[in-house]
């Protein structure tokens, strides 16, 4: 009986051991040391490369293995240092990480900006990797990675969620970036129809704290290089005199691509009663 | 003989730079002649385009001022959305059927404070809509801002979005 219960003991300890769901502070070393690993990719650190790729690495979809990426990762470093000016700018975000104590995922969005886009001019890509990493003999290392553009509505998507961020963390550089030279907007409050400057003067002088935000209803159209996006966004937080707000708002956006990439060309919101 | 050469001479000279000259004024000239005439039609072309916009967006209030399914059947495009004032969306197919059935009937539409954007194909229109009417039996109406979205499609400018939100009254 006594063995039956250490067998049941350590059965369960082990597989809460091996497959147990890791913690936030895993997590954020998972993130670092995909970041760290990007930086290797930059400064051309062979060394590190070669601890952090597995000996049985494959890529995907062009089955790459470790001594073909690194190969290509240097190359590129290479064509970077003798022309800088020409150099991808690469950023990372909306991490997505699921791991054990031997095993993780991560997952996250690639913003990059090529000089040699579409027909030799600007353009900005978008794509999503996953990487699939394995602890061995005490280190994280990477044993494979797939990735994937992202079209045109899973971009114009992330456009409204980075959006709604931007909304919440008042980040004056995304509206900045992202509303065309050109823009207009109606406010659902007002009616009141602004140009960028306009709205961007309003923003720095409101008071106003969105804690909370959603999408939903969503419906993106794309045809050509114009897009149009319906939605409702659902915010909750407080207002200037610092009352508490719960507003859904109905919404259509337009977008154009312009300079190689998605610029939202119009808003205008409808308060839903 | 010999001034009469040099003059020769001289007049072949002023021949030949006068020649350069015109040679170098041409180069510079011709260019900016053929600039010129891209950028006049491509303006033309630019304002043809937004003539054409205002003129659907004539027909368009004009077909709804008559309750006129079949013309607004043209102007929307099969993939049309509308957000009314009270934030509801809706389609192409519920939106011509509410008029044609007469649920929805406006007795008067009209518009104001235009500005047209040009993109390519698209336009982009802003205006302020006064209207009065009927859906469902109840009054409809007011004063809204509004932004539509239009496309040309196989040759003529179609409504593909648009939306509505009453004017706060001051």
């Amino acid at each position: 009986m006594k063995n039956i219960i250490l067998i049941f003991v350590l059965t369960f300890t082990f597989a809460g051991y091996a497959f147990g769901e890791c913690g936030e502070s895993d997590k954020k070393a998972l993130e670092a040391f995909d970041r760290a690993w990007g930086d290797a990719g930059v400064k051309g650190d062979r060394n590190a490369l070669m601890t952090i790729y597995a000996d049985d690495y494959m890529g995907l979809p062009a089955m790459q293995n470790k001594t073909a990426t690194l190969e290509a990762t240097m190359k590129t470093f290479e064509q970077n240092k003798a022309n800088p000016q020409m150099a991808d700018k690469v950023s990372h975000d909306n991490y997505m990480i699921t791991c054990t104590p031997n095993s993780a995922v991560i997952t996250h969005r690639n913003i990059m900006t090529t000089k040699n886009g579409a027909g030799g001019k600007e353009e900005t890509l978008w794509t999503r990797s996953v990487h699939f990493l394995e602890k061995r003999g005490g280190k994280w290392q990477v044993v494979g990675n797939a990735g994937n553009s992202l079209d045109e509505y899973a971009m114009l998507g992330y456009m409204e969620l980075d959006w709604n961020t931007a909304d919440r963390n008042k980040d004056m550089s995304w509206f900045e970036r992202n509303f065309a030279a050109d823009y207009s907007s109606v406010s659902s409050r007002t009616a009141k129809i602004a140009t960028k400057t306009e709205d961007l003067a309003e923003m720095k002088i409101d008071k106003s704290v969105t804690e909370w935000n959603d999408l939903s209803n969503m419906n993106i159209r794309v045809d050509g290089n114009t897009a149009v996006v319906t939605g409702v966004v659902h915010s909750k937080g407080r207002d200037d005199k610092n009352q508490p707000f719960d507003r859904r708002v109905s919404f259509t956006d337009t977008f154009i691509k312009r300079d190689g990439r998605w610029q939202v060309w119009a808003t205008q919101g409808t308060r839903i009663p | 003989m010999k001034n009469k050469r040099i003059f020769i001479n001289s007049l072949k000279k002023y021949l030949a730079i006068k020649r350069i000259l015109l040679a170098v004024a041409m180069l510079f000239v011709l260019p900016a002649l053929v600039i010129c005439q891209t950028t006049r039609n491509s303006a033309n072309k630019k304002g043809g385009d937004e003539q054409a916009v205002r003129q659907t967006l004539n027909e368009l209030y004009a077909a709804l001022g008559r309750n006129d399914a079949a013309a607004l059947e043209r102007i929307y495009a099969d993939d049309y959305t509308l957000v009314n004032e009270s934030g509801v969306l809706t389609t192409k197919v519920p939106r011509l059927a509410a008029i044609k059935s007469g649920e929805l009937k406006f007795e008067s539409i009209s518009f104001d404070e235009v500005n047209v954007r040009m993109y390519g194909n698209t336009a982009l229109v802003t205006l302020r809509v006064t209207s009065k009417g009927q859906s469902k039996g109840q009054a409809i109406g007011g004063q809204f801002r509004g932004t539509s979205t239009y496309m040309k499609m196989k040759g003529r400018w179609q409504l593909v979005a648009a939306q509505v939100t009453s004017i706060a009254k001051q």
